[in-house]
């Protein structure tokens, strides 16, 4: 596989958003939603203020498409920005607690950088996995998922009532499958 | 590869996102050698990089999570139906060339008919005609070919985003993807276990299948259909919310039944036929178009024949309209509003649907009737404007609609 090939298809979608191709934003926005609410999430513990910041954060990108030629990773692009609208909101929530409550010491609302960098590779992380699984047949999806949950190939075999030899079979035929199509399809969702 | 992992003022680095991708991989042992030193290089460059890797190895929670990614994975979809509603105009702004045609396409007739006036209009834009303007005016763009399909396992896939060519396999079908439809085809006819799936379309979608007997199902928006991926057995059963519109394929042997929550039942032997069963509308209405079938409610059963339309009233009896308006009953699938004999709030919710809104009134709008037809590719603020000039007065709050005096 050429690399440069990838890159340069990874960069057509960002030109595509730059050139106010709304299917490219919309493609984007189905990928990197999920990551990114799952995060924001997290580091602020409520849901529909979650939802703001993203689209907020999808809504600078879209605000600013002419300048994308000069962001090299879209997604590392719109990690950064998610995170630091989160911070901000953690921010300006704990000020006005302070506010409100001046006497009481406060507690920082605010997640360690540690913690932070850990939100980011677990989102990440699922969301290789969860386009992985979803690429897969479901007789395969099925054996791969319970494989993750640390069952052994007879438990799996017990749990879908089908031969050991199928589950190893399956558990096989996920492997090529993945290696094949997805690294292909994952490389390139990298370098975009 | 230096990163400043504890500075949360950087950027997020391209190389953390690739770590992470890696680190999923190698849960599902798909790893290739160029991975495994790019990992172990990765480790290498401090603690914190091993203490994830360490952990996220030994989850166990990783179905679990997945489980949630797929709801917000839909949560998406809503999403981006909200983002585009609020932040993309469509680009071909016809706002201002419909007021410029207005005399020319737009026929305003009023007739006097017992106490309500009756109001005609028919807006037709030639898409080939379009200025272009810039506008920041607040409007909603008009829903499309929008649809979730839920398979047997559970999973959910976004139509609108899918890729076209084979979705799936699932119990004897291929599921395949064309622009804007579904299709099952089936590979295998002795089928022991049976599988279904859903296909649901959210407020402002559409979309049309294909069932692996060949039976041809459009959804209107904010319904749904359940079917089994392999009719087996003596009768093709599916289940339906909202509207549907199904041309069945012909099968004497194999009856087909269209079941709905409220426990009533359309069976039919091969035809044409429209089911408007909205939870927000008074009553149930099945049109035939062509064919029969048999509406079966409340222990009552009564044969239609084409051109004839069923009411059927919560806990109420079943009410037969001969020569019923056929056009009417279909004009979704064709692209249409169709607005005869409609008063205001059946008009508004229509819209509502169709533009994924919330309709308030501020006062009573009365028992005036309207009749016209309109086309479903406008946007909002298109088609009230044609409703403006029926005085129809109103302002756009975000997603609410508020009919003004």
């Amino acid at each position: 596989m050429n690399k440069n090939n990838l890159h340069n298809e990874g960069n057509a979608l960002r030109d595509k958003i730059a050139a106010g191709e709304e299917a490219a934003f919309d493609q984007l926005f189905l990928d990197m939603y999920p990551p990114l609410f799952i995060l924001t999430s997290r580091l602020i513990h409520d849901e529909s203020f979650a939802k703001d910041i993203v689209s907020e954060s999808f809504l600078h990108l879209w605000e600013n498409r002419t300048s994308l030629m000069h962001v090299t990773d879209l997604k590392a692009f719109l990690y950064t920005s998610t995170r630091n609208r989160a911070l901000d909101f953690l921010k300006k929530r704990e000020r006005s607690l302070r506010r409100e409550e001046r006497a009481q010491q406060q507690e920082s609302l605010a997640s360690p950088a540690e913690n932070i960098l850990n939100a980011i590779l677990d989102a990440e992380a699922l969301r290789t996995l969860y386009a992985a699984i979803q690429s897969l047949p479901p007789e395969c999806r099925k054996v791969v998922q319970l494989g993750m949950d640390g069952y052994s190939t007879s438990e799996i075999a017990d749990q879908l009532s089908i031969s050991p030899s199928a589950v190893s079979h399956q558990k096989a035929r996920a492997i090529r499958l993945l290696k094949d199509k997805i690294t292909v399809s994952l490389l390139l969702s990298l370098l975009m | 590869m230096q990163q400043n992992n504890g500075d949360i003022t950087s950027n997020v680095s391209p190389l953390l996102l690739r770590a992470a991708s890696i680190a999923a991989r190698e849960r599902m042992e798909a790893l290739t050698d160029a991975d495994r030193e790019w990992l172990a290089a990765w480790l290498q460059e401090n603690t914190v990089h091993q203490e994830w890797l360490q952990q996220f190895r030994n989850r166990r929670d990783l179905s679990a999570l997945l489980a949630e990614y797929d709801r917000v994975q839909q949560l998406a979809g809503q999403e981006l139906v909200a983002f585009q509603g609020k932040h993309f105009m469509p680009a071909p702004h016809r706002v201002h060339y419909l007021k410029l045609a207005w005399v020319r396409y737009v026929a305003v007739v009023i007739l006097l008919l017992g106490a309500g006036a009756y109001l005609w209009f028919r807006v037709g834009v030639r898409s080939n005609i379009i200025t272009r303007q810039s506008s920041s005016i607040h409007d909603i763009v008009p829903g499309g070919q929008k649809a979730l399909l839920t398979l047997a396992d559970g999973s959910t896939i976004v139509l609108d985003s899918a890729a076209n060519g084979q979705l799936a396999l699932e119990q004897g079908s291929r599921i395949l993807k064309k622009d804007g439809q579904i299709i099952y085809a089936p590979f295998s006819t002795d089928q022991k276990a049976i599988a279904y799936n859903t296909m649901r379309t959210p407020k402002g979608g559409m979309y049309q299948l294909t069932l692996p007997d060949g039976t041809r199902v459009w959804l209107n928006a904010a319904s749904a259909i359940k079917y089994p991926t392999a009719f087996t057995g003596k009768d093709r059963v599916v289940e339906m919310e909202g509207e549907v519109y199904f041309e069945v394929a012909r099968n004497k042997q194999m009856p087909f039944k269209v079941r709905m929550d409220e426990g009533v039942e359309v069976e039919v032997l091969g035809t044409a036929f429209n089911v408007n069963s909205y939870d927000d509308e008074p009553a149930i209405r099945t049109t035939l178009i062509e064919g029969s079938v048999r509406v079966n409610a409340y222990r009552e059963l009564q044969m239609l024949t084409p051109g004839q339309q069923s009411e059927v009233i919560a806990g109420n009896k079943m009410k037969v309209v001969n020569n019923a308006d056929i056009n009417q009953a279909i004009a979704w699938k064709n692209g249409l509003f169709n607005f005869n004999g409609y008063d205001l709030k059946s008009v508004m919710r229509e819209i509502a649907r169709w533009y994924d809104l919330e309709v308030v009134y501020e006062s009573d709008p009365g028992p005036r009737r309207f009749r016209g037809e309109v086309e479903r590719n406008l946007t909002l603020n298109q088609v009230m404007i044609v409703l403006k000039d029926l005085k129809v007065n109103y302002r756009l709050e975000g997603k609410m609609l508020i009919i003004t005096k």
